[in-house]
């Protein structure tokens, strides 16, 4: 098993939620006593501009219109994949 | 439309929450439990729904001390159906765990919808919602706050961060992770109550084992613990004042 830690980034209207600079802190210091990378994961339309300021070794970005807004069926089908 | 309501019962924070000697649960020999109050709304979303469209709303709730009230006070509000799952949920039960205990009950009686509280305060597990949702292959939307039936789907209506609000349309079956009913849950006179417990039965199934598998388990439990982070400055507001500029001086903000 991977030791990497995902971290799904929420944003809503091209602004990225405080929330998931939380959680990317928080997973950083997980992953320093896992030895893994923090990834995040990035999901929305046109939104690749967003992983710019992702503290994060690396982003895995998801672009499709059914994400452009979250619903929590698409991001399961596509979460469930990535991962 | 048949709406089917599950409900959970969570300690009452105004009271003193101690913990047990294993010191990984809250001691529940003096607990008192109250109904979730996400869980209350979702009651009244279903009542709401029946008083516009009509339907049949079935209410269910693990057996717990002050259940039985609940379910006729449910009853009194409008509730058809009442269930009472019984057991030995000594151990707790996780979210996982009572996902899979009311999927098989759904797979039997078939609501169309089912609504429930989108989180308890005391859920360490996930929302019961979106785990029912994955178990019986139906679509979810959470932290709904209002409901219309459509034909064959209903409209949820759901609050985004920053105010705005997203009108959802999802077929049936579904399950919605209620975050409030569009008026408080009502008021029932307790003579109303009484009338209905003579009248209304509880039907009780049996729950012949929990399986928490997949959830989240706590190895220790234990009250905030104080952190040296605050500094109290004391004495006269002269000299209060006095010791916070120094203390912005010292920091450079002065």
């Amino acid at each position: 098993m991977s030791q990497d830690i995902f971290v799904v980034i929420e944003h809503l209207r091209g602004g990225v939620a405080d929330i998931s600079y939380v959680m990317l802190a928080a997973a950083r210091s997980l992953a320093q006593g896992t030895g893994g990378q923090v990834v995040a994961v990035l999901l929305g339309k046109d939104a690749q501009k967003l992983a710019g300021d992702l503290a994060a070794d690396k982003v895995l970005y998801g672009d499709s219109p059914a994400l452009a807004e979250f619903t929590s069926e698409a991001y399961q089908i596509a979460l469930a994949k990535l991962i | 439309m048949k709406i089917a309501v599950p409900v959970k019962f969570v300690p009452d924070l105004v009271e003193e929450l101690t913990i047990d000697a294993g010191g990984a649960a809250l001691d529940t020999s003096w607990l008192r439990l109250i109904i979730n109050e996400f869980d209350d709304h979702a009651v009244e979303q279903a009542i709401l729904l029946k008083e516009r469209g009509g339907g049949e709303v079935t209410v269910i709730a693990a057996e717990a001390e002050g259940v039985d009230d609940f379910l006729f006070t449910a009853a009194a509000k409008g509730a058809d159906h009442l269930i009472k799952l019984t057991g030995d949920f000594s151990g707790g039960m996780n979210s996982h765990a009572a996902a899979r205990a009311l999927a098989d009950l759904f797979k039997e009686i078939q609501p169309d919808l089912i609504l429930t509280g989108v989180q308890a305060h005391n859920d360490l597990d996930g929302s019961v919602g979106s785990l029912l949702a994955e178990y019986l292959g139906m679509p979810y939307v959470g932290y709904v706050a209002g409901v219309t039936s459509a034909n064959g789907s209903v409209i949820a209506r759901k609050e985004y961060p920053g105010g705005i609000i997203a009108e959802m349309e999802v077929k049936l079956p579904a399950v919605l992770g209620i975050q409030a009913a569009e008026q408080p849950p009502r008021y029932v006179a307790y003579n109303k109550i009484r009338q209905v417990m003579g009248t209304s039965k509880i039907e009780e199934r049996a729950i012949a084992s929990l399986d928490s598998n997949g959830g989240a388990t706590v190895s220790r439990m234990s009250k905030p613990e104080p952190a040296q982070r605050a500094t109290l400055i004391e004495g006269s507001p002269e000299e209060v004042a006095n010791q916070l500029i120094g203390i912005f001086k010292e920091l450079g903000v002065m």
